[in-house]
């Protein structure tokens, strides 16, 4: 029988959209409503991994959803602490302040507008000062890193789980008998 | 499915999710208690996961949460699911529910979430509350057989090695 496809591309692909979503200023709001970003980086792994098996493979398992999770989760966590490191490195502290001013202006403007409600502006505001805050030491690194490594394995596994039960199980391809 | 290994997940599972409720709930206490550091250890683990803000959270002694009001509905919502679910059935027998049943819990909070973060409607404490616990209760329906399944997939494998 032929053998399962690799778990770590799918894991690597869970892990970067993890990343990306929680670690860019702003988009990491996702994650305030039950780590979505992290369940979605999870349960997108177990749909990628689904995508590489053919009828000869055999069926996947909820063991293979948890593992994948586990690892996206891992990978996740590597990848958001250092996007969020690399942001702040880029913009240095000349252009940390301009960049706060400038984001300070936008927000302001759109809390004018009332195009958007206080709560979220300040929670935007929050989440960029506290990542531009702790991506400049390296306790505040290590510290974001031990958190991630902590939370975003056991939220990435639910999602796994979650996504096995929506996309897991293959039906049976029925195969045609040769014709006469 | 071994049923005896069946409890053993089911109880530890229950035990952490029961001390992740907790930990919302002491972090004020904590605060409140003097007991600052610790707090702020508390504090600083559930920002990763909740923009924590004041207008939006409950309060116990005069301190929020750890988490917002509808992270709060998620996780104990979460724990009440997960406590009556063996009283509805033997644990080895639970089926995981339709996809389309998982998407109608998920889809009215993310509609309620996104329509307030777009400012086309404003979420009050009761729909927050409401559509974080729909969501919280019905989880566990999806993830249980599943996390089972696994464990016991996993125990199999390791055995026969």
């Amino acid at each position: 029988m032929v053998e399962k496809p690799s778990k770590l591309r799918p894991a690597i692909l869970g892990g970067f959209i993890i990343g990306v979503i929680s670690g860019i200023p702003g988009l990491s709001l996702l994650n305030c409503c039950c780590c979505a970003g992290i369940l979605l980086g999870g349960a997108m792994s177990v749909y990628l991994y689904r995508q590489d098996f053919t009828s000869e493979m055999p069926p996947m398992e909820s063991s293979d959803a948890l593992i994948l999770g586990i690892m996206a989760g891992i990978i996740g966590a590597l990848v958001t602490t250092l996007l969020s490191t690399t942001i702040t490195l880029i913009l240095g502290p000349v252009e940390t302040k301009l960049m706060h001013n400038f984001m300070e202006k936008i927000m302001q403007k759109f809390e004018d507008q009332g195009s958007i409600p206080p709560g979220t502006m300040d929670n935007m505001r929050d989440q960029f000062e506290r990542a531009l805050k702790e991506g400049g030491s390296i306790g505040g690194i290590l510290r974001s890193l031990v958190y991630a490594l902590i939370l975003y394995p056991i939220f990435s596994m639910l999602g796994g789980l979650i996504g096995f039960g929506i996309f897991g199980k293959k039906k049976p391809t029925v195969q045609q008998p040769p014709l006469q | 499915m071994n049923r005896s290994l069946s409890i053993r997940i089911y109880f530890i599972f229950t035990f952490l999710v029961i001390l992740w409720c907790a930990g919302i709930v002491a972090a004020p206490l904590l605060r409140h208690a003097g007991l600052q550091s610790t707090a702020d250890i508390a504090y600083s683990l559930f920002s990763r996961i909740c923009h924590q803000n004041d207008v939006h959270s409950f309060h116990v002694e005069g301190e929020k949460f750890g988490v917002c009001i509808r992270c709060s509905a998620i996780y104990f919502g979460f724990l009440v699911g997960l406590l009556i679910l063996p009283v509805l059935g033997a644990l080895n027998r639970i089926r995981s529910p339709k996809p389309m049943y998982i998407l109608a819990v998920i889809i009215p909070m993310l509609i309620d979430a996104l329509l307030n973060d777009s400012g086309f409607h404003i979420s009050t404490t009761m729909t927050r509350l409401a559509t974080g616990f729909l969501f919280g209760i019905v989880m566990p329906w999806c993830i249980m057989p599943h996390l089972l399944e696994a464990c016991s997939q996993l125990l199999h494998k390791k055995k026969n090695q």
